[in-house]
């Protein structure tokens, strides 16, 4: 089951467009292969933002940015395509810096039509620059270090004559090496035994591209219809949704299919429109919106073995969406706005999303291992009716994407770098109505700092940390990022952490129950604080968050 | 005998004694609570009322004065006085306004002149105080009115309440709406400016709040006047008092209990500051 993109050998001086396209199908593919591998690099043995999975998503977003393009598009058309794609859909810290990456690529091949050996090292030149530029303070041991390794040995390929596949292998020779020299720059990678996760992305994307340019088969299982493997991204949908007449939003997964992609492209398009086919022949995902479901999955069963099916009706989806809005803007009480700044919180959990929605934000659905993307938080941005926005992150690695949405907008946008949930309620909660951007601005981030939150979480691994050490399944108490206990049980690790708390000059303590606690456990936990210190109040609030038992706000 | 006598009505919260010194017209609001009618201030004192509407299923209702009681406070003054002139609650939050503007035309438009506050309570009241004062001196009603009109634009109240329950079930709550809802217990700061209620803050513990307020009033700028008013919560207040004095040193911080017509919608546990800013 050998597809042809991956087979076809680079022999040529010169790479064309369609080269360079299927160079990053072979670099995708193998990331998607690696993301768990690079999603367990973590330093922390805390349920985190995933890096494999980050960037493979990124990456992807990436692809289907071009997907619009024709075979005959010249490199610089696929590198800036891919760029402007990558920037949208780009999720967490990795995320957004791979896309500055491949920014880089795009403006240094801005006037090719071909890559050669000399535009390759140019291309990954620049690409390192503007990682570096992307970031505020850089931090060697890290994805920037690999990329500037990999550009300077790209570089002294090139002045040596070598062709492109020659260029390539030397490329991943030197991120190679500086991947495995990242724990030697970093200490906190030594202490957890790792080595960057972002760096070894970078290394899995420039790997992917030598398999491709080698005519070496990235593993042909995994790399079958790899585009297909998971679901569109939300926000590719979303964008094509809101053009469509039709009455049904209809998705498929075809294996096996006897017509190739194009043709079912075309197919679809006469029963409907918003068609989005990726994929090959082997394994397929076809998204339409059509009046009649019926026959686009009729066509799928001609011609292939239809796996998946979903098919909704987007009237009533609208009429859903509508109603739910009308009922947000009854509780806003008058039709003028409250202030002229909105706010928007990203957060993770049925219970912080209505803490937050309550407090006047309006919402991303997001956090520690869902890493909105770009996307994600422009169009919440972009449809918010604010001329000025603060935007709260809640997770230090939804920092820089937030950030990069502020270059993406025509709106004033300002980013409060809240890296928890408590942090982003304290923030809001400093918020004043009536006062300008700057002011709310200052005292928001006074007050996000005046916050400090425990966390309690089931370690993912077994590590070391500071000496302790973590089995997989123990429970951990984390106070401000830092773990401070490990234990058998949820509520001994939330008392354990407090304890590390200066509980000193505290008025209030929010208990958030969430996958794993109850509210009985909570209360009962509530009870016991306030036992032991009579001064502060206790609050027991739903959080609902995935993977933490209980997150705590000490106020 | 002064030009100009001053009529006002019973949410203006002047100390007691100043009231009788100024020889001020004070016409009464209404209160209607389970079917029994009370006048404002005088039928029902303010710490049995707040006692009663800590427990009470039923909320009262409250209503401007009729028509006749201002017409019989114009003609009183108008025995003494040549011109009146009659400073009211807010009209955006009552109607008591556009009655005393009616009964001002029936008894003798020419010579009573209508002001509306934007304000209520301690900020009525300065208003109020500063018409008489400025009546003694002789001022004659135009000029009066004007100097009403300019201080109007300076007063501002900042109140921290214990609930919103009772500004949103009178339905006077406008834009402050947006402080209601929460999921977590908070303390809502909102302010009264020009007759608006508007959002200010929110503020998780009782004791943050009050700080809050002192602050809050402090980046109003530089001001003239200064007055603490609660319902039913002397206790926060004289904190939030002793505050502003450090801050004021030089400021005489005055005090005063809300009414019954303005604790209905204000809620017991009720502590605001009314500021005049200074010129």
């Amino acid at each position: 089951m050998t597809t042809p993109t991956v087979t076809r050998e680079l022999e040529k001086a010169h790479a064309t467009g369609a080269d360079v396209r299927s160079a990053l199908q072979s670099a995708s593919a193998w990331l998607s292969a690696s993301a768990e591998r690079i999603n367990a690099l973590n330093v922390f043995p805390v349920p985190d933002g995933d890096t494999g999975t980050n960037m493979s998503l990124t990456l992807q977003a990436a692809l289907e940015g071009l997907q619009r393009l024709g075979d005959d598009e010249p490199v610089s058309q696929v590198a800036r395509a891919a760029y402007e794609a990558a920037m949208l859909g780009a999720r967490g810290n990795s995320g957004v810096i791979l896309s500055q990456l491949l920014r880089g690529f795009a403006e240094a091949l801005a006037d090719s039509a071909e890559l050669t050996s000399s535009g390759l090292a140019q291309a990954l030149t620049q690409a390192s620059e503007a990682a570096y530029r992307s970031v505020s303070r850089p931090v060697e041991g890290t994805i920037l270090t690999v990329a500037r390794e990999a550009a300077a040995a790209a570089r002294a390929a090139a002045e040596s004559g070598l062709d492109l596949p020659g260029l390539l292998e030397q490329t991943l020779r030197a991120a190679n090496d500086a991947v495995a020299a990242t724990p030697s720059q970093l200490e906190v990678l030594r202490k957890a035994g790792v080595v960057d996760s972002g760096g070894e992305g970078y290394r899995v994307i420039i790997e992917g591209a030598w398999m491709f340019s080698t005519g070496r088969a990235v593993d042909v299982e995994l790399e079958a219809g790899a585009g297909a493997s998971r679901p569109f991204s939300r926000a590719l949908v979303e964008a094509i949704d809101h053009e469509s007449t039709f009455g049904f939003c209809t998705e498929f997964v075809l294996r096996d299919s006897d017509v190739a992609l194009p043709d079912v492209k075309t197919c679809m398009e006469e029963l409907g429109d918003s068609v989005i086919a990726v994929g090959d022949r082997d394994l397929m995902r076809v998204h339409v919106h059509t009046s009649r479901p019926g026959q686009a999955l009729e066509f799928a069963v001609d011609h292939g073995t239809l796996a998946k099916v979903k098919v909704e009706n987007m009237q009533l989806q609208h009429q859903a969406f509508a109603a739910a809005t009308r009922e947000a803007s009854a509780t806003d009480g008058e039709d003028q706005p409250a202030s002229p700044i909105g706010v928007i919180a990203v957060a993770a959990g049925d219970g912080f999303q209505k803490v937050f929605r309550s407090l006047g934000a309006r919402v991303v659905q997001g956090g520690q291992t869902m890493n909105p993307s770009v996307q994600d938080i422009l169009a919440a941005v972009n449809s918010s009716g604010y001329g000025e926005l603060i935007i709260l992150p809640n997770n230090s690695n939804i920092v820089l994407t937030a950030k990069h949405v502020q270059e993406l907008t025509p709106h004033s946008v300002t980013v409060i770098p809240t890296e928890t949930a408590p942090q982003g309620i304290g923030a809001l909660l400093a918020f004043n109505f009536q006062a300008d951007m700057q002011t709310n601005v200052a005292a928001m981030d006074q007050a996000a700092h005046g916050v400090h939150t425990v966390e309690v979480t089931r370690a993912v691994r077994d590590t070391d940390v500071d000496g302790v050490a973590v089995e997989s399944g123990d429970l951990l108490g984390m106070y401000d990022g830092r773990i401070v206990a490990t234990t058998a049980s949820a509520e001994e690790a939330l008392l354990s952490a407090l304890s590390q708390a200066p509980l000193e000059g505290l008025e209030i303590v929010t208990i958030y129950y969430g996958f794993g606690a109850s509210e009985e456990q909570a209360q009962a936990v509530a009870a016991k604080i306030r036992n032991d210190h009579p001064g502060l109040d206790v609050e027991v609030v739903e959080g609902g968050q995935p993977h933490y038992p209980y997150v705590v706000s000490l106020e | 005998m002064t030009t100009v006598g001053v009529v006002t009505d019973s949410t203006a919260d002047l100390q007691p004694a100043l009231q009788e010194r100024l020889g001020l017209g004070v016409v009464p609001l209404i209160i209607n609570w389970d079917g029994k009618t009370f006048r404002d201030k005088l039928d029902l004192s303010a710490g049995e009322f707040y006692r009663r509407l800590r427990t009470s299923k039923t909320l009262p209702r409250t209503g401007a004065p009729s028509l006749a009681a201002f017409e019989s406070a114009f003609r009183e003054q108008l025995k003494q006085h040549e011109a009146v002139v009659s400073v009211n609650l807010a009209a955006k939050l009552s109607g008591t306004y556009e009655v005393a503007r009616k009964a001002a035309e029936s008894v003798d438009p020419r010579r009573i002149a209508v002001v509306d506050s934007g304000s209520v309570s301690v900020c009525l009241g300065w208003l109020a105080e500063m018409a008489t004062t400025l009546a003694r001196q002789g001022m004659g009603l135009h000029e009066l009115v004007e100097r009403l009109e300019e201080a109007r634009g300076r007063l501002c109240i900042l109140a921290l309440l214990e609930t919103l329950e009772f500004l949103k079930r009178g339905g006077r709550i406008g834009r402050a709406a947006a402080l209601a809802g929460t999921l977590l217990s908070v303390k809502p700061i909102l302010s009264v400016r020009e007759g608006e209620v508007a959002p200010v803050e929110r503020v998780r513990t009782m004791n943050g709040a009050l700080r809050r307020l002192v602050e809050l009033v402090v980046a109003q700028g530089p001001v003239e006047r200064l007055g603490v008013i609660h319902s039913d919560a002397a206790a926060n207040a004289a904190e939030v008092e002793k505050q502003l004095r450090v801050r004021y040193p030089d400021l005489s911080v005055e005090r005063g209990e809300l009414g019954p017509v303005v604790g209905t919608h204000g809620g017991p546990g009720l502590v605001g500051v009314g500021i005049l800013l200074a010129r």
